[in-house]
């Protein structure tokens, strides 16, 4: 339910920056876009570590939807809303691998983990940079928030039985973007982008003890985690 | 205006590094891990065994009381004391355990100029952390000398201290004299509720020849040292025609040492479960555990199911590679009620 009231709040506020602005005569382009783009979703830093150290994601490389607006104030400079959704796959034979190693040669651990996946609502600013003929290079900065679902994991061992649980749990917190676009003109309202940004947001999640009424000392019962991952996309934009 | 603040605070929020570093726990509760390792913190260059170990608390916390003859210089063998931690990073799945030896030594009131040996408390201890459903009053440790010739059994009761881990001794040392004959008779460890009314405890005595396990049972109604007669009997399933010594219980598995048939040499530890009626035929340790060397005097220190999902096995071994003489060492083993 919570999850449904943040989409619906990103949703409003991607609304609400898509009001298109009055055309500078001065400026030759279309002072409005609209592009929808897809592509890659690849993890980086401790996101995509593999080992058992520090905050690890155990993440792997997934795919992504983004739909973004753009406005042009002035010539260079410009304003953007970016409304995403990417999902990225927990590596369960890494995670599981992890164990074995841990563990020993006694059994073997079998992890079922589903996909991370995050909903992006960020608006920033972007700097246009001339490039080559026909062709633009913009440099993006957003920031804004990003629901983060962690997947349902379990992981269960051959001798140790149950190891590690932790239920689908989502958490919505603050997020920064830097990224490029290099935009390809077709036509005057059609144009290709390659995308490429790096995204950055640290959710916490609650993995409250197997017996939450015990007054017995248990490890704590939240976490967080550093979500990174940078995106590769292509896409079209539509300049209105 | 408000909300124009409000942008401006979460812009500078989002300008800020992160500060938050709690990691995702890769286990909800810890393992042992399952390899024997040297307790080189409480060992010395000379022997170093027969330990009873507590958890003295919710968090980890321990005493570990043994004998050594590190004080002797190789001489009489006296009770050590040493308290100590164990941390469980369930990140990485490592236990690590600390153990220094304590100022306040609950052997320098036992201690004598003979030999002490197999202590053994008959409930656990809790420390500074009041737990209303111990019975502070009855705390007791049983342990084994030959002050006045044989080895025999003997208790000292302690009490309750507010401000250490170590508990206070209280009163004098007695001997069960019910139990103990001019033979070798020692390493008393209860078996707690084994029945109805009475304590029950489990030992070694050689008053038959070699030494064997002794069942005895307390007058009913009466702490077990604190009882004057008992009903004795040899259990003979756990026995066998060679040495079956050390006895240690911890819920219904029974841990010992013996030379029988089927080791891998040397003294072994053997284990037998309770079923509620009976002691299940011995089995033997394996040889992640036993070598060609003696193993001796095994304890088993139950871990809190909400924390562990095993169990640490003490013992001592004069296996190659310590640091002198029997040393300490310590394992992960499985609950006890796996091995039924």
């Amino acid at each position: 339910m919570k999850a449904s009231k943040d989409i619906f709040l990103l949703g409003l506020l991607a609304l609400l920056l898509l009001i298109p602005g009055r055309a500078d005569a001065q400026d030759d382009e279309l002072k409005n876009g609209l592009m929808v783009s897809t592509g890659a979703s690849i993890p980086f830093e401790i996101f995509k570590e593999k080992e058992f150290v520090g905050m690890a994601g155990f993440a792997s490389t997934g795919a992504n939807l983004q739909v973004d607006y753009i406005r042009l104030f002035w010539s260079g400079f410009g304003f953007s809303a970016h409304l995403g959704y990417s999902m990225l796959p927990f590596d369960e034979r890494a995670y599981e691998s992890e164990y074995d190693r841990i563990l020993g040669t006694q059994g073997f651990a079998t992890a079922n983990v589903g996909n991370y996946q995050v909903v992006e609502g960020l608006a920033g600013f972007f700097f246009r940079i001339p490039f080559f003929f026909k062709s633009r290079l913009y440099l993006h900065w957003q920031a804004g928030y990003a629901l983060t679902i962690h997947p349902h994991l379990e992981v269960v061992h051959s001798y140790w039985e149950t190891l590690n649980t932790v239920e689908q749990v989502s958490d919505f917190a603050l997020m920064n973007n830097l990224g490029f676009r290099l935009e390809r003109y077709i036509t005057e309202q059609y144009r290709l982008h390659l995308y490429y940004g790096a995204f950055f947001t640290l959710p916490g999640f609650s993995d409250p003890p197997e017996d939450p009424t015990s007054s017995v000392y248990q490890p704590a019962s939240y976490f967080n985690l550093p979500v990174r991952y940078q995106s590769l996309n292509l896409g079209l934009i539509y300049r209105f | 205006m408000k909300g124009t603040i409000r942008n401006i605070i979460l812009l500078a929020g989002l300008l800020l590094p992160a500060a938050c570093d709690q990691p995702r726990m890769n286990f909800d509760r810890g393992i042992i891990p399952v390899q024997t390792v040297n307790f080189d913190q409480v060992n010395s260059l000379y022997d170093d065994y027969n330990s009873a170990g507590v958890w003295t608390d919710i968090r980890g916390s321990f005493i570990l009381i043994f004998s050594s003859n590190r004080t002797t210089n190789g001489g009489e063998y006296d009770l050590v004391y040493f308290e100590g931690e164990t941390y469980m990073d369930l990140v990485v799945g490592s236990l690590s355990i600390f153990a220094w030896e304590s100022i306040a030594s609950l052997g320098d009131s036992i201690n004598s100029p003979s030999n002490e040996f197999g202590p053994c408390f008959n409930q656990g201890i809790f420390g500074e952390y009041y737990r209303p459903d111990f019975d502070y009053d009855s705390l007791a440790m049983f342990f084994t000398s030959d002050r006045d010739g044989s080895r025999d059994i003997y208790v000292q009761e302690f009490q309750q201290n507010e401000y250490e881990i170590a508990p206070i001794p209280r009163g004098t040392i007695d001997t069960l004299h019910g139990l103990n004959t001019s033979f070798d008779d020692g390493y008393l460890c209860l078996h707690p509720q084994e029945v109805t009314g009475s304590e029950v405890g489990y030992f070694n005595s050689n008053r038959d020849g070699n030494s064997d396990i002794y069942r005895a049972e307390g007058e009913s109604g009466v702490l077990f040292h604190h009882s004057e007669n008992f009903t004795i009997s040899k259990v003979d399933v756990l026995n066998s025609p060679a040495e079956d010594k050390c006895p240690f219980i911890a819920n219904d598995l029974l841990i010992f040492a013996s030379n029988r048939e089927g080791g891998y040499g040397g003294y072994d530890l053997w284990f037998s479960s309770y079923d509620g009626n009976e002691w299940s035929e011995p089995l033997n340790f394996g040889p992640d555990i036993n070598t060609e060397h003696d193993e001796f005097r095994p304890i088993i220190m139950s871990t809190d199911a909400n924390k562990y999902l095993n169990d640490l096995l003490i013992f001592s071994s004069n296996r190659p590679g310590g640091k002198g003489g029997y040393d300490l060492y310590y394992t992960g083993m499985k609950r006890r009620t796996d091995y039924r």
